[in-house]
């Protein structure tokens, strides 16, 4: 996943709000014990996430059409490949704290040689000469560690979450060269967040459409997706040599005998 | 919500992943057992390969309009998959709560539902390939074919389960990038019969069929004329 950053819109102040409160949240007591994908924040979760869709509606789709209109797919895939390659202290620090090693070498050789034969990360030779990306991020490191993520919620604006991958968000925004090298480091991601999430936006634009389009239930698509991935990438299944595997999925997934389990309750 | 799509998806290069929906759509035949051998893995990448030849092959024609381009494929999906085997499991507990007619009712919109979904992506195929590399024997038998769809983006890892039936090789899931699209399919479906029980899902499926399948049909004529 080389988009971890993606979701770090703006709102920085927002996390000063949230993080403390996700330190002492206190979990629904059953919240552990149900089944995968359980959400015991569902009503408030669906009231931001549709807060979230109104704003991408509202704001977002509107400015990525824009941006798009204003410019070309290279010049977006660059600078989606610029703001992939800020992420370097981020990505360099947790493949470290995951004993990495080979990946840590691989990540400093790419973002030596991308920002300065890529032209500050506009281009990418690192991945033309096979140095591939290990995104990681400190969410996946405290999974790796064996935090679990507590129940899923929904942040204003920065959507799917949960209080491990919160937390470490806020240390992801902490390492952010642009938190380290601003005076105004606040302000100075709020508004290249905005250019950067407009931008990924106009990439993605056909396939969020889609989604949004096929989906019975695009709150329950998202969350599932964003379950399975998240733990996908935590088990480091999906980049490197390992199999795609589903991360996090039922049991009983690919089991049709089900008629000896007990009836839904519901 | 966006950030699952920006964070969760690994490509940069979205026209890559395109080809996922397509070859969604397809798969085959041979040997079956209990603990998969050396032969049902073979067996079960060959038919991955087989199918992955097939649909490229049909995207790749020039002669066709998208209308056809999209039949074809249809009929490689409906010819690989096992929708009888996908359509129990994404329904899972809630089958057995069904009628033998509600049951069928669904299979038949869930096939459509698909086959519209990933027939929408069709002309936005552009020249990707797709790399078969690996395979993994399932504790139950089935076999997982590991394929990787090589565009300008990143290389997006694209699993196949396979469950050998009657001596043919039929997918079962798809699991793109980590995330299984039964599973995902399995999420919504339940909280949709909690919310408006197993007839108001079929209702629901056909609906939007109905409507999309509608709006792509104008769209392919547009495109054919």
């Amino acid at each position: 996943m080389t988009h971890r950053q993606g979701h770090r819109v703006a709102v920085v102040a927002l996390l000063v709000v949230v993080l403390p409160a996700s330190a002492c949240v206190t979990y629904p007591r059953d919240w552990d014990r149900k089944e995968q994908g359980s959400d015991p924040y569902e009503d408030s979760n669906r009231a931001v996430f549709g807060f979230n869709e109104g704003m991408d509606e509202y704001l977002l789709e509107p400015l990525s059409e824009g941006w798009e209109f204003v410019t070309w797919q290279g010049l977006r895939r660059s600078v989606d490949k610029f703001f992939i390659n800020l992420g370097f202290p981020r990505r360099f620090l947790t493949n470290l704290g995951q004993g990495q090693i080979g990946n840590v070498g691989s990540e400093l050789g790419r973002f030596v040689l991308n920002t300065t034969v890529g032209l500050v990360g506009f281009f990418d030779p690192a991945t033309h000469i096979g140095m591939e990306l290990y995104d990681e991020d400190f969410g996946q490191m405290f999974g790796r560690w064996g935090v679990s993520p507590g129940p899923y919620w929904v942040l204003p604006v920065l959507g799917p979450s949960n209080p491990r991958d919160t937390t470490g968000l806020v240390f992801d925004l902490l390492v952010d060269p642009r938190t380290l090298a601003s005076l105004t480091p606040v302000f100075t991601l709020a508004w290249t967040s905005v250019v950067q999430n407009v931008n990924r936006r106009a990439l993605l634009d056909q396939d969020l459409e889609s989604a949004r389009e096929s989906a019975l239930d695009f709150y329950i698509f998202m969350r599932d997706a964003y379950t399975q991935r998240r733990q996908a990438l935590i088990n480091n299944e999906v980049v490197g040599g390992e199999f795609a595997s589903p991360g996090s999925v039922p049991a009983d997934l690919y089991d049709v005998d089900f008629d000896d389990e007990p009836d839904p309750k519901d | 919500m966006l950030s699952l799509l920006f964070s969760g998806l690994r490509s940069s290069c979205a026209s890559s992943r395109l080809l996922v929906p397509v070859l969604l759509l397809a798969f085959a035949p041979q040997a079956s057992a209990a603990p998969a051998s050396e032969a049902d893995q073979a067996a079960a990448r060959r038919a991955v390969d087989g199918t992955v030849e097939d649909v490229l092959s049909v995207l790749r024609n020039g002669d066709l309009v998208l209308a056809q381009k999209r039949d074809r494929i249809e009929n490689i999906a409906y010819e690989r998959f096992d929708f009888e085997v996908i359509s129990k499991l994404v329904l899972a507990r809630n089958w057995r709560r069904m009628s033998v007619q509600q049951r069928a009712d669904f299979e038949t919109e869930f096939k459509r539902h698909l086959s519209v979904t990933y027939g929408d992506s069709l002309d936005r195929y552009s020249d990707e390939e797709v790399a078969v590399t690996d395979t993994r024997p399932e504790n139950n038998g089935d076999v997982t074919v590991r394929s990787r769809i090589l565009g300008r983006g990143d290389p997006i890892a694209v699993d196949y389960r396979l469950r050998g039936r009657k001596g043919r090789w039929y997918v079962i899931d798809v699991i793109i990038e980590g995330v299984s699209l039964l599973s995902n399919f399995r999420s919504q479906t339940q909280e949709v019969i909690r919310a408006e029980g197993p007839d108001g899902l079929i209702q629901m499926l056909r609906e939007k069929n109905d409507a999309r399948s509608g709006s792509a049909d104008e769209a392919a004529q547009a495109a054919g004329s």
